[in-house]
């Protein structure tokens, strides 16, 4: 069932446009704007239009419904997220060039893997500038996310400590000293639980600046006391094919794809784009393009009268052609057969969902 | 079939030749189903352009392709400007896609792990059952679809699909190494067999003997009787005398009765002594030849004719 997002957004701006904008350091406890964000979703196409920093597209891989909630603090400079997804699911996502962004599981559970770096419970991917990445999960994840603008960051690096802290060239999973690390999931926990609970008390001026502060202290001791993970020529190598995978997605939306066509668009083997895809996405090309010809079969149910079109015109039209294969496979999907979908009032979508096996066509 | 390429087919056993075809045309690849009621030869030509791929669609069919046996479960690829027999013993049910040149490199250099390159062997591959079992379920939906889905495929949409699904299940069963390639005898013998074929096709009618035909080609009797015996598993005065009476059999359906008699056919065709030959022909036709002659000029027949 589709359901609005619920959004509660809370505006503080504390007397501040009456002052200068020229003078932002001095000026800090005047001109300050903090926002808290929270949001609940039910769909992925929601969670796509609810990013700010990144266009995102995201495919549930496994059963059962996909639901999100976000709560979102935006303080002057920095701004940090956290993210709740109840199901497995792979993202897409193409950042914005002007932050810096720092993200990582915030609970232990089911494992992160990011442009096909793992990044397990107590480690910090460090972005590079304008990353595009896919970035799957294998069950309900609890992640966060803290950005600043690069000018910013490079700044504050070296003021706090004399070390530049611009965007890596490649991406970078950092695991940071316990002490370190813990200091910032304690200041990280207490300023989303804060938001929820009582966001007055964060906007408030003296406590926004001051969380702003700790929390930007925190995440660059984080980041300084830390030990690498080797960055290896064969992730960048991946990360350039599966940039131009999602190019041939991006350029066929709507349209079914099948891998010979992928393949060559690339111009790589289906060896390496297998290897790629099930560094990044966990399951080979041809069962991911697979999902996604389940899903836009989906969307062209939905989007149909049943009285000028029938499932077997839609299924044939996305590559199913045997249709009790694809019934079957799309029930435990969507939960229901695909003529249910198709007999709902148009626009009207089903249940979301999940992994499928190989052998349908 | 003979849009994709040049074909002969001789029957060889007793009986009526039935087959049922189903083809279908895509963007760059043809695929067909073929259904046969009985044993034969076909002498298939592949153009210069095309590169023919095939398997058997049911668990008993098995076809020799040139020298190499195949069964259920084998793939063959034979490259482009190749002639080959292909012979059978029994009913088959057997499927074939032309593939262009260019797309048997470029899908091959991308879905294969060794690059799939042009060879004038025959080669024949031997997948997992599972990859065979994928591709097998691939070519009877695309058959049936085209039975009973024909306006669906229609569809540039879908019948893209199911070519690149069809596409990608043969290139996946072509991974990896051929469990049989032709040597180089066996390639010898199956060019010899392409050059019976054109000498016999541009000789007068009328029947060639084996000596003519050794003498014609510069080659030993002894050499012919190992070619015919291994490529097509008869000796060639065998096959000769199959294939004039596959053409008596083809001028007898297609004869104008006003001028035409059995006998005169038959002579035409180089079989003088008119016993023997009515005994050949009802052992392979399962029918005399005047039968042959009646069910056509029936068939040929207007309607209110019949009726009266």
């Amino acid at each position: 069932m589709r359901a609005t997002p619920l959004v509660w957004l809370i505006w503080i701006k504390a007397h501040s446009l009456q002052t200068g904008i020229g003078h932002a350091e001095a000026d800090w406890g005047k001109r300050r704007l903090a926002r808290v964000l929270v949001q609940s979703f039910e769909q992925p196409d929601e969670v796509e239009a609810a990013h700010r920093n990144a266009s995102a597209s995201i495919v549930p891989t496994g059963r059962g419904d996909y639901a999100a909630q976000l709560v979102r603090v935006m303080f002057d400079k920095l701004e940090i997220s956290s993210v709740y997804e109840s199901a497995p699911r792979i993202r897409h996502v193409q950042q914005i060039a002007k932050r810096c962004f720092f993200k990582f599981p915030a609970m232990p559970g089911y494992a992160l893997v990011s442009g096909g770096m793992a990044v397990p419970y107590g480690s910090i991917v460090r972005h590079a500038r304008a990353e595009e990445y896919y970035e799957r999960s294998t069950g309900s994840l609890h992640w966060g996310i803290m950005s600043w603008p690069h000018e910013g960051i490079a700044e504050l690096g070296i003021a706090l400590a004399g070390v530049d802290l611009a965007a890596p060239r490649s991406p970078l999973v950092v695991t940071p000293a316990p002490g370190a690390l813990s200091r910032l999931m304690r200041l990280y926990a207490a300023a989303t639980t804060l938001s929820i609970d009582s966001p007055d008390v964060v906007a408030s001026e003296i406590a926004a600046r001051s969380l702003e502060q700790t929390l930007a202290e925190a995440l660059i001791g984080c980041v300084l006391d830390q030990r690498k993970d080797e960055d290896r020529a064969a992730v960048r190598s991946h990360q350039t094919i599966m940039r131009r995978f999602h190019r041939i997605l991006e350029a066929n939306a709507g349209e079914p794809l099948y891998v010979p066509d992928v393949c060559v668009a690339i111009g790589v083997s289906e060896r390496t784009l297998r290897s790629c895809c099930q560094e990044h996405l966990d399951m080979g090309p041809k069962q991911f393009l697979l999902l996604r010809r389940i899903h836009l079969a989906h969307r062209a149910l939905i989007a149909s009268d049943s009285v000028e079109t029938t499932v077997t015109d839609i299924a044939t039209q996305f590559g199913f052609w045997q249709f009790g294969r694809f019934a079957s496979a799309y029930r435990v999907i969507f939960g229901e057969p695909p003529s249910a979908t198709l007999r709902r009032p148009m626009g009207r979508g089903g249940q979301s969902g999940s992994r499928m096996t190989e052998n349908v066509i | 079939m003979r849009a994709e390429c040049s074909l002969d087919l001789v029957p060889t056993p007793s009986g009526r030749f039935r087959v049922k075809l189903t083809q279908m045309k895509f963007e760059g690849t043809n695929v067909s189903g073929i259904e046969e009621n009985q044993p034969r030869i076909i002498i298939v030509k592949v153009p210069h352009n095309k590169v023919l791929a095939t398997l058997c669609l049911s668990d008993g069919s098995a076809q020799k392709w040139g020298s190499l046996q195949t069964h259920s479960g084998d793939l063959t690829i034979v490259g482009p400007d190749q002639t080959i027999h292909a012979s059978t013993e029994r009913p088959c049910y057997w499927g074939v896609v032309w593939l262009p040149v260019a797309d048997f490199i470029r899908y091959g250099a991308v879905l294969t792990e060794d690059v799939a390159t042009l060879s004038d062997k025959v080669r024949v591959w031997r997948p997992s059952a599972s990859l065979y079992r994928q591709l097998r379920r691939l070519f009877t939906t695309a058959i049936r679809a085209a039975h009973i889905q024909a306006e669906a495929l229609m569809a540039n949409r879908a019948s893209h699909g199911l070519e690149q699904q069809l596409l990608h299940g043969l290139f996946d069963c072509l991974s990896g190494q051929p469990s049989q390639t032709e040597t180089a005898v066996q390639l010898g013998r199956r060019e010899l067999m392409g050059r019976i074929e054109r000498l016999v096709g541009t000789e007068p009618v009328g029947r060639i003997g084996a000596a003519h035909v050794a003498a014609a080609l510069g080659v030993s009797a002894s050499v012919l009787r190992y070619c015919c015996e291994d490529v097509i598993g008869m000796s060639l005065r065998q096959y000769l005398e199959l294939r004039q009476m596959k053409l008596v059999h083809r001028d007898l359906h297609g004869a104008d009765w006003g001028t035409l008699s059995v006998t005169e056919v038959a002579r035409r065709h180089g079989f003088h002594d008119f016993a023997r030959f009515a005994a050949a022909y009802r052992m392979l036709f399962n029918e005399p030849p005047a039968l042959t002659i009646r069910q056509h000029r029936q068939r040929m027949r207007p309607p209110a004719a019949n009726r009266r």
